[in-house]
């Protein structure tokens, strides 16, 4: 059987019960609808590096595919704070001149990955409150990506022009002293230097000329090397270009993106839910904690009967009761009760001489 | 000023009364009461002030002289508030206490209510020694006059969590009705004042200002008790 107390504790605070039913799932619903998220998309053709040579970011798995490699390398960076900041200079969300904390944290807001679309092609996806910035922030990813992978490989080229001019001196100097020995040489064996010669055959003359052929070709080496990483420096952007190429640009959204019906009806349910629970523990808490009388059910255990009600007597009708007019009129009228009482049995007193007589 | 009453009001506290005359064994056509009725004394407290004790005991009074024309004496013993004196216009007046300190006789202080068979003795001025008063031989010998002149004699006790001559006086009358406010008065309050009053006869409890948020269709779809 139901308590009626328990009804009354329901009714009676019917307004604090419906607050948490009906403010939590309208909160949940402002958060999935109210604030529309866009998305962009830019789709890029990635191509693997000729022969063995590595990408300029990351390393070529060969059981994957280069969309796979060039994913992997993109999300890597994607996940380090400073790519993010770059992104977030480059995209205008914010300027450099901003505070740090403020581009770290549009930096860390940022919602943006990208995803192998095939054995060429990648996808970076980006979702922001609007169109623009959606857009702007893909820009910004391949933008970021690209500079960084050229720089990556004008600096590994220009180390690598540094060694090989290094070791050009070496070589070119190594292969000067032995020239001048051989140059030494013929001048104290003139014989040797015609090839029809006995003298040309001695082993201490084929030794030297040896040397100073070996160490030709390593010059003739180090200066192919030193030529291939110049072009190598001068050609990064086109050749970054050309393995990470562009193919659909930014997209720009032409509207928001839809909500999934999950979103859209699983968590206001399930906020209802939420709510109701909060309604019940709070119903749960007065109705246990509320030890007042208001019927016989109340009287159980104390051996007592219970005579009758008396009506709560009002001086304003059911729908004034709980306006301000309503609560002057009962603060005006505060001994309506008394009064009405006294009028059951009319008549105003007489004196108590007037009485006795 | 004079509120302006509400018969639906006034009706509703008539009907709630008849209930409280039957329930109390206040009803002389009851099939229940004793074919020779003597007449009956019956304090009306309740465990604070402003539960409504004084509404009850004037609607109790009114009530039994309207209904049974009846001779009914509604008596302030509250000497706290003197709310029923206040309320028939007679702040000031001498009283109960001045017949019970000798300096007038009952007669002089008993105020007949015209156009009904009921009659009025406020509080007086307040006694110097209430509790000396309530314990004193006097004070019964007065119940047994007022009952003598009336068939019912209902007496405004005192809060009785609050003054402990309630409880002596209760012992006095011949009934006792303990008047709750509802959704105020606790349980714990309750007990205490039966503990109190358990000198006595309680002739039961009087749910006041009773009120409900259930609407009327929840009420009989659950099949609730009022």
């Amino acid at each position: 059987m139901i308590r009626g107390k328990l009804v009354e504790t329901i009714f009676r605070r019917l307004w604090v019960v419906a607050i948490p039913i009906v403010i939590v799932p309208l909160f949940v619903v402002v958060m999935t609808e109210g604030f529309p998220t866009y998305e962009s998309h830019a789709k890029v053709w990635v191509t693997s590096p000729v022969g063995d040579a590595q990408p300029a970011i990351g390393h070529t798995n060969t059981f994957m595919t280069p969309a796979q490699n060039q994913t992997q390398a993109l999300n890597d960076l994607l996940a380090t704070q400073s790519f993010r900041r770059s992104v977030v200079l480059d995209a205008g969300i914010a300027k450099q001149t901003d505070s740090e904390s403020s581009i770290a944290s549009a930096a860390s807001d940022l919602k943006v990955s990208a995803t192998s679309s095939g054995v060429n092609l990648l996808t970076v996806t980006a979702q922001a409150g609007s169109a623009e910035r959606a857009q702007a922030i893909v820009s910004g990813v391949v933008d970021v990506y690209l500079a960084r992978a050229t720089s990556e490989v004008q600096r590994d080229a220009s180390l690598s022009a540094e060694y090989y001019k290094q070791q050009l001196t070496v070589a070119q100097k190594s292969l000067d002293q032995r020239r001048s020995d051989l140059a030494a040489y013929l001048a104290a064996n003139p014989r040797a230097a015609d090839p029809t010669n006995a003298a040309s055959l001695d082993i201490n003359y084929r030794t030297i000329v040896q040397h100073v052929d070996t160490q030709q070709k390593l010059v003739d080496s180090l200066q192919l090397q030193l030529q291939g990483v110049g072009l190598r420096e001068a050609s990064a952007p086109q050749s970054q270009e050309a393995s990470f190429n562009v193919q659909d640009p930014a997209s720009k959204p032409s509207g928001p993106m839809p909500v999934p019906s999950t979103r859209r009806f699983g968590l206001p349910a399930a906020a209802m839910l939420f709510g109701i629970l909060i309604a019940a523990g709070y119903v749960y808490f007065a109705y246990h904690t509320d030890h007042s009388i208001r019927s016989s059910e109340d009287l159980q255990g104390l051996g007592v009967p219970l005579l009758g009600a008396v009506p709560e007597l009002r001086p304003a009708g059911p729908i004034l009761r709980y306006t301000p007019i309503g609560w002057f009129i009962a603060w005006r009228k505060r001994d309506f009760a008394r009064q009405t009482a006294a009028s059951i049995s009319p008549g105003a007193p007489m004196a108590a001489k007037e009485s006795a007589s | 000023m004079r509120a302006t009453l509400q018969p639906r009001s006034r009706e509703s506290l008539k009907e709630a009364l008849r209930e409280i005359h039957v329930m109390a064994g206040l009803d002389p056509t009851a099939p229940t009461a004793p074919p020779v009725r003597k007449s009956l004394a019956i304090g009306v407290t309740s465990p604070h002030f402003g539960d409504g004790k004084t509404t009850v005991a004037i609607a109790l009074a009114a009530s039994l002289a309207e209904d049974f024309s009846a001779d009914v004496m509604l008596v302030d013993a509250d000497f706290h508030t003197h709310s029923v004196g206040r309320e028939y216009g007679l702040v000031g007046q001498d009283g109960l206490s001045e017949v019970l300190a000798g300096t007038r006789p009952l007669i002089s202080v008993t105020h007949r209510v015209s156009q009904a068979k009921m009659s009025v003795i406020t509080a007086g001025s307040a006694p110097s020694d209430p509790a000396r008063i309530a314990r004193s031989q006097h004070l019964s010998t007065l119940i047994e006059n007022m009952k003598r002149a009336s068939e019912y004699v209902v007496i405004d006790l005192p809060a009785t969590l609050h003054s402990m001559n309630a409880p002596v006086l209760a012992t006095r009358c011949d009934g006792v009705v303990v008047v709750v406010r509802a959704g105020h008065t606790t349980r714990q309050d309750l007990d205490r004042l039966l503990h109190l009053l358990k000198d006595s006869k309680v002739l039961g409890v009087v749910v006041n200002r009773k009120s409900s948020s259930v609407p009327g269709w929840v009420q009989r779809t659950l099949n609730l008790r009022s």
